[in-house]
């Protein structure tokens, strides 16, 4: 283990980068999303797709699951099917509606 | 043609990256810096694909998604591995550079103090799995009817499954605290659905640690006993520190 971690504390991105998916499969994709989606730095850009944190989150778990192809073998589909799942995107999408507007209606006023 | 706008990648405390003219931004895009000290990395896309109207479609978007996501993380790491580097959320964009210039200027405090606690640090990513059970058989009871017996078994089955869950709790936060104890900070997130990981045994803890680089033996060593003793556990990175990069608010 000691040498694993060596080794890979050695590598060069590149390589790193071609190794982690023959390593990993799917995971290291459904890894690098939950890093890329869920975390870094939140800063707010012109454009402010990047305040809506939680629909972010409702369309990961959705396309999380659809992103691994065993899943579809197995036919698992249920974000398509799960009522409450659905219900709270919408609701969710609403909520991210009205607050888009109130941050337009705030840009406005103080520019 | 198409209007463009500027796409944030990351931000690092010096412009010096040896790495990066080999590396490619978002649909190919060639990568730019924005500041110096701190310095924003940025590449151009185009407003038909990053207006909001138009995220709002493509994050639906599976295919799109995935390119998009690896594109940003190749960058990230090739920045990061110039120095401590902090990842910028997916699909952070701006009119033009000038306005990314004018965000590090506000933020340069902030950038400066996260990127410094960064330095010499790594995050790790650690998830362990609960192994697979084999289903006990019953044990035969003496109980007088066939129908208390029954449920004698089901209440043993319980039991028994309750203590193994309580073990593998137990397991999980072991594990946590011996990372957590050589780690500069840690981050416990949900653990990933079986449907996501293609790991039947379900994983019992997903958590994220921000190493020194001289403790990586000691966190290399605390993963081989525990897989020693057992544990089913999946280390992933070095990662760009994603999960410890939160700006203090001013």
């Amino acid at each position: 283990m000691t040498e694993a971690v060596t080794a890979r504390t050695d590598m060069r991105p590149a390589s790193r980068n071609r190794a982690a998916p023959a390593q990993a499969g799917e995971n290291s994709l459904v890894d690098i999303l939950e890093r890329v989606l869920d975390k870094g730095i939140v800063i707010a850009g012109d454009i402010q797709i990047n305040l809506l944190d939680i629909e972010l989150l409702t369309i990961k778990l959705r396309l999380l699951v659809a992103s691994v192809d065993k899943a579809k073998e197995m036919g698992i589909d249920w974000w398509e099917h799960d009522a409450s799942l659905s219900s709270k995107a919408d609701g969710l999408a609403e909520e991210n509606r009205l607050l888009r507007k109130r941050i337009d209606a705030l840009e406005n006023g103080s520019d | 043609m198409t209007e463009q706008a500027t796409y944030l990648y990351a931000v690092t405390g010096t412009p010096d990256i040896p790495g990066l003219p080999g590396v490619l931004g978002i649909s190919g895009a060639p990568l730019r810096m924005v500041g110096a000290e701190p310095c924003a990395i940025v590449s151009s896309v185009s407003l038909a694909e990053f207006s909001e109207e138009a995220l709002r479609r493509n994050l639906e978007d599976r295919q799109w998604l995935e390119k998009t996501a690896t594109a940003h993380h190749q960058v990230v790491e090739a920045v990061n591995d110039a120095g401590p580097t902090a990842p910028v959320r997916l699909c952070t964009v701006y009119r033009d550079d000038d306005r990314v210039g004018e965000m590090l200027r506000e933020q340069a405090d902030a950038f400066h103090a996260t990127l410094s606690r960064l330095a010499g640090r790594r995050e790790w990513g650690v998830q362990v799995f609960s192994p697979a059970q084999p289903t006990d058989s019953p044990q035969a009871t003496d109980s007088p009817s066939p129908g208390l017996a029954y449920l004698e078994r089901l209440r043993a089955q319980r039991d028994q499954r309750a203590d193994r869950d309580h073990a593998m709790a137990r397991q999980a936060e072991n594990v946590h605290s011996s990372m957590a104890d050589i780690a500069t900070a840690a981050r416990r997130y949900p653990p990933q659905d079986r449907r996501l990981t293609g790991i039947a045994d379900p994983m019992i803890l997903n958590a994220a640690y921000l190493v020194d680089i001289s403790l990586e033996p000691v966190l290399a060593e605390h993963i081989a006993n525990f897989r020693r003793a057992g544990l089913e556990i999946r280390l992933t990175g070095p990662w760009a520190p994603y999960s410890f990069v939160e700006l203090e608010t001013p």
